[in-house]
């Protein structure tokens, strides 16, 4: 990593490098390197609290600052699933779309990317939650950092 | 969601795969490409790249290759011309699963041409085949 990324990373992000955070509902905030081809991702478990069980995991994702060319966008996976979400305009605070898989307790995979080269930081939220939509907890790591 | 678990197989030589991406921007395509030792190697690395076909419209396609915990992007970021996306070259074991995943930027149905190469470490041809797992 080198000083440009980490000048990107907050205070939150960097806490998640070292140790797993159980969580209900969280943002995340992560940078993407110049290289078109940089990928970040991420495995997020959703497990049962005293909410109940898991039913689903709810991602979205909001293009930060800078404001460049780049899109960016996040992959939800689980197992033989996936869907995708973008935010389609770097120049607003708000998110993408809502996406999930119903996929109950399990360990879901993120990944974010972008479409063109470019330094771009991104935040990511994500909440696992009850078929009544109450929080369940959400341990999320990072398993690539590009 | 249409799931469709390896009724698509394909022991290719030519190694282009045409495929399509439904209306809502959420659509992902997911495939699985073995790269095996057919007799001229143990594979190498798996090379791929992307092009965005007609219609021309707003969503950019991407695509995502992983091989256990690594995962890498291409994008071809013009629709109106006749150019891949850059090449995308991913290392893997003498015999490997790689796992691909194409999406686009917004709503809109789009068509695609992924071109697709298992090599040995000496650049040459090997074993490839294509599964398809989920076609949104």
């Amino acid at each position: 990593m080198n000083n440009c990324h980490a000048y990107l990373l907050t205070t939150a992000f960097l806490t998640s490098l070292s140790t797993p955070l159980p969580t209900l509902a969280a943002t995340l905030t992560g940078a993407l390197l110049a290289n078109s081809s940089s990928t970040d991702s991420y495995h997020i478990t959703c497990a049962s609290n005293n909410n109940g069980v898991t039913d689903k995991l709810k991602i979205s994702v909001v293009d930060l600052a800078p404001n460049t060319f780049p899109i960016i966008s996040a992959q939800l996976i689980q197992g033989m699933l996936a869907v995708n979400t973008t935010d389609s305009n770097d120049k607003d605070k708000k998110y993408s779309p809502e996406i999930a898989l119903q996929q109950g307790n399990a360990r879901y995979e993120v990944r974010i990317n972008k479409t063109a080269a470019g330094i771009d930081s991104y935040s990511l939220n994500y909440q696992c939650v009850t078929k009544l939509g109450k929080p369940t907890s959400a341990t999320i790591n990072r398993i690539q950092n590009q | 969601m249409s799931m469709l678990i390896s009724l698509f197989s394909n022991n290719a030589t030519a190694h282009d795969l045409s495929g399509s991406l439904g209306q809502a921007s959420s659509a992902v395509d997911f495939y699985q490409i073995h790269c095996f030792d057919d007799g001229a190697g143990a594979n190498g690395y798996l090379e791929a790249e992307l092009r965005d076909e007609t219609p021309i419209a707003a969503p950019l396609i991407s695509m995502q290759i992983s091989v256990g915990e690594r995962v890498y992007n291409t994008t071809d970021a013009k629709d109106a011309d006749a150019a891949y996306s850059p090449s995308l070259q991913v290392a893997g074991n003498a015999d490997e699963y790689y796992l691909i995943t194409i999406n686009k930027t917004a709503a809109g149905k789009e068509n695609y041409a992924v071109s697709y190469h298992c090599l040995t470490a000496e650049n040459q041809h090997t074993g490839t085949e294509i599964f398809r797992i989920a076609d949104q």
